[in-house]
């Protein structure tokens, strides 16, 4: 193992985990969703997507990329509210709640390409994190390293919103028991509807952040979707501590993949997805 | 007797279903885009097929504006009698656009067809055409054996034959100067068969090709575990062979992770114009084959651009891409060919020998047909900021290349840069 070798390799596990950031974002939301609701929102995707189509538009009218990356957010966020509160909420079997949110993904899908048409949009990474450091001798993006810091932080901030504030109480009530949580009092259809929309935002967040990187394009509300319903799978559905776990397992799964067998990169995730199904259908730390 | 609940169901799948007749009859009725006329004494009718929706609808939309600009620019009148052009959405798919060429043939009595688009739907109204001696210009479907083993004298092609083009640029690598090559692709066909195009001739005039990296088309995110193989085994320079989010993602994050300082990069596709305002910067520097492009410079060129101005306004001309000379070269050589029979569309024989003469100056330089198949020139490009926003820029020009010149041992001259 030469020196050379060794610093591939620790250059591509940090590339790993700042993938597995992205991965997280998109995937805390996805959990926060089905942990209190049980809503499966296959719409995750492209709420991913429009918060990049958004985001990348106003960063780039206003040049200020922090404005895009809240916009993003925001944008979103009132989109899950709206999806919440005047759709989601008449429905109560599983089913129907998917092929809704499915339905949404065709939506967005068209409306996005309706709007902003079928070539990619990208904006520059933002001035302060641009440009490239050198570890070890190897360039690496700034923008990279900065996203695991970020994620990081977010990870930090749901766990102790959920353990340390009275309103996480009040989720954390809400998920492990519904009905009852109504019975004592608490208004169960506002927590359902802001945390849907909290979710959503996440993943408009999500979207926006990984925009310097990977760009958006028609597609990317899939090609995203699949590997959040992998981490969310492999992590545990439900679980904060999975959805971290299982991005980071992903992310250096996909890089390392692509890195030793890239034609096949895809099997290896696919093959932890089956490994974990098969050994552990809940998931690392899914509860069932 | 039906319950209540079966008697909803049934009123609800009768309404769905008088909804469904009203929306599908709204919507052919819009979709045949039929121009008004006067009466159809007289009307030349001429089909449209291509992508408008879905993968590729994009760029269909424009090789579709370089279509109308071709007629625009008679006003729509040819040898006194009026042009109609009826427009059908083709998305990629070759049953689609064999059911989409039969409505327009045997419905709207078409009498020359410009499309299709992609390589499947060629093959697949291939035979149509060619029974029924109607005269077809493609801007594209590029599969060689419409112009080879399945060509016929009905069918002409403006773009370059699959197997025309990568030669030339394995050729080109060579003469630049550089010795090695590594190569990054998408991993189907037509990715496969552009490496395996290039790699013959850059060998055979002397290269050698280090590595060969495919990767699942449209579903990678980050490169940068592909792109570290060039730390592995360095080359002199890089050769990417990709479009829409794979080209913004695989340029932008070559930049970010400095191979751009360290190796060069050329490409066939992957800085086209239209991806330049996604990958900002990142794209500076990077160099393209290509026969089109915004910048270039010759009469022809000046002239199309101005004409687009005119028909869609200063806004949609900002850009004008390789899609809309590619649609506006079709329609201008069936406009020849009409006017060579001076309107009377029955004489198909008359057409295609006049067009088979055709040689004369498109905007991208010089244009002439090889075996129904297009032969142009190509240049050498690099991104550069011109008047404050990133377009390529020529470098070189080469030329002419035509269908199997590699395989038969032809020359290729450099050539004169338009403008210059």
């Amino acid at each position: 193992m030469t020196p050379e070798k060794c610093i591939l390799l620790l250059s591509m596990g940090v590339n790993g985990i700042a993938l597995g950031m992205i991965l997280f974002l998109l995937a805390a939301g996805f959990e926060l969703m089905f942990g209190v609701m049980r809503i499966i929102n296959m719409a995750h995707g492209s709420y991913f997507m429009v918060g990049a189509y958004v985001g990348i538009f106003v960063g780039k009218l206003s040049g200020i990329f922090g404005l895009g990356v809240l916009a993003g957010a925001v944008s979103v966020g009132v989109l899950g509210l709206i999806m919440e509160r005047f759709f989601l909420r008449y429905l109560q079997d599983h089913l129907q709640q998917v092929f809704l949110t499915f339905g949404v993904v065709f939506i967005l899908s068209d409306l996005t390409r309706m709007i902003w048409g079928g070539d990619p949009h990208g904006i520059s990474t933002p001035a302060l994190f641009a440009g490239s450091v050198e570890i070890l001798g190897k360039p690496f993006p700034v923008y990279r390293l900065i996203l695991i810091p970020v994620g990081l932080l977010v990870a930090l901030g749901l766990w102790i919103f959920q353990a340390k504030t009275r309103l996480g109480a009040i989720v954390r009530a809400g998920v492990d028991d519904r009905e009852m949580t109504g019975v004592i009092g608490i208004n169960i259809k506002l927590l359902s509807t802001l945390v849907f929309g909290g979710g959503a935002l996440l993943a408009g967040f999500g979207g926006m952040m990984a925009s310097p990187i990977i760009a958006v394009v028609p597609g990317l509300d899939w090609e995203i979707l699949t590997l959040g319903l992998v981490v969310v799978v492999v992590g545990g559905l439900g679980s904060l501590r999975g959805a971290l776990v299982g991005s980071i397992l992903i992310g250096l799964a996909d890089t390392f993949g692509k890195f030793l067998f890239p034609e096949i990169s895809i099997v290896l995730i696919f093959f932890i997805l089956a490994v974990v199904l098969i050994l552990k259908p809940s998931g690392m730390f899914g509860g069932g | 007797m039906m319950t209540q609940q079966e008697k909803r169901g049934w009123a609800m799948a009768v309404m769905l279903s008088i909804f469904l007749v009203l929306v599908i009859g709204g919507f052919s009725t819009v979709f045949a885009q039929a121009k008004p006329s006067p009466g159809t004494k007289g009307l030349i009718k001429i089909g449209w097929i291509g992508p408008l929706s879905g993968v590729g609808g994009e760029d269909g939309g424009r090789v579709l504006r370089g279509t109308k600009t071709a007629f625009e620019e008679l006003k729509w009148e040819i040898a006194g009698r009026k042009i109609e052009l009826l427009v059908e959405d083709s998305p990629m798919d070759p049953a689609v656009a064999l059911a989409k060429l039969k409505k327009l043939y045997h419905d709207d009595k078409i009498d020359i067809l410009i499309g299709p688009y992609s390589s499947a739907s060629g093959l697949a109204i291939r035979d149509f055409y060619h029974t029924n001696k109607l005269l077809t210009v493609s801007p594209q479907a590029a599969v060689a054996s419409l112009t080879q083993e399945k060509s016929s004298k009905y069918f002409f092609r403006t773009w370059n034959a699959s197997g025309q083009i990568a030669p030339f640029e394995g050729w080109l690598l060579a003469k630049l100067g550089y010795r090695t090559v590594t190569f990054f692709a998408p991993d189907f066909a037509a990715g496969r068969d552009q490496v395996l195009g290039i790699k013959k001739a850059f060998e055979k005039f002397g290269g050698r090709v280090l590595q060969e990296v495919y990767f699942p088309m449209g579903r990678t995110m980050d490169f940068a575990p592909l792109l570290a193989k060039i730390d592995v085994e360095t080359p002199d320079i890089v050769y990417v062979w990709a479009f829409g989010g794979d080209a913004v993602r695989f340029v932008k994050q070559y930049a970010d992770y400095g191979y751009k300082k360290k190796v060069p990069l050329i490409t066939g596709t992957a800085v086209a114009d239209s991806f330049l305002p996604a990958q900002g910067d990142a794209a500076l520097g990077v160099f393209m084959t290509y026969w089109y492009g915004h910048t270039l410079d010759t009469p022809e060129n000046r002239r199309f651009k101005k004409l687009y101005v005119d028909v869609f306004g200063a806004e949609a001309a900002k850009l004008v891409t390789p899609y809309d000379e590619q649609g506006y070269l079709a329609g201008k050589i069936v406009v020849s060919g009409i006017q060579a029979v001076k309107g009377n569309v029955g004489d198909v024989d008359g057409m295609i020998q006049a067009i088979e003469k055709l040689d004369f100056e498109a905007p991208r330089g010089q244009f002439k047909f090889h075996q129904h198949n297009g032969v142009f020139n190509n240049y050498l490009w690099q991104v550069n900021r011109v008047e404050g926003r990133l377009l390529n820029t020529v470098l070189k020009a080469y030329g002419p290349i035509r269908q199997g010149w590699f395989e038969e041992g032809v020359e290729i001259a450099e050539r004169p840069v338009p403008g210059k």
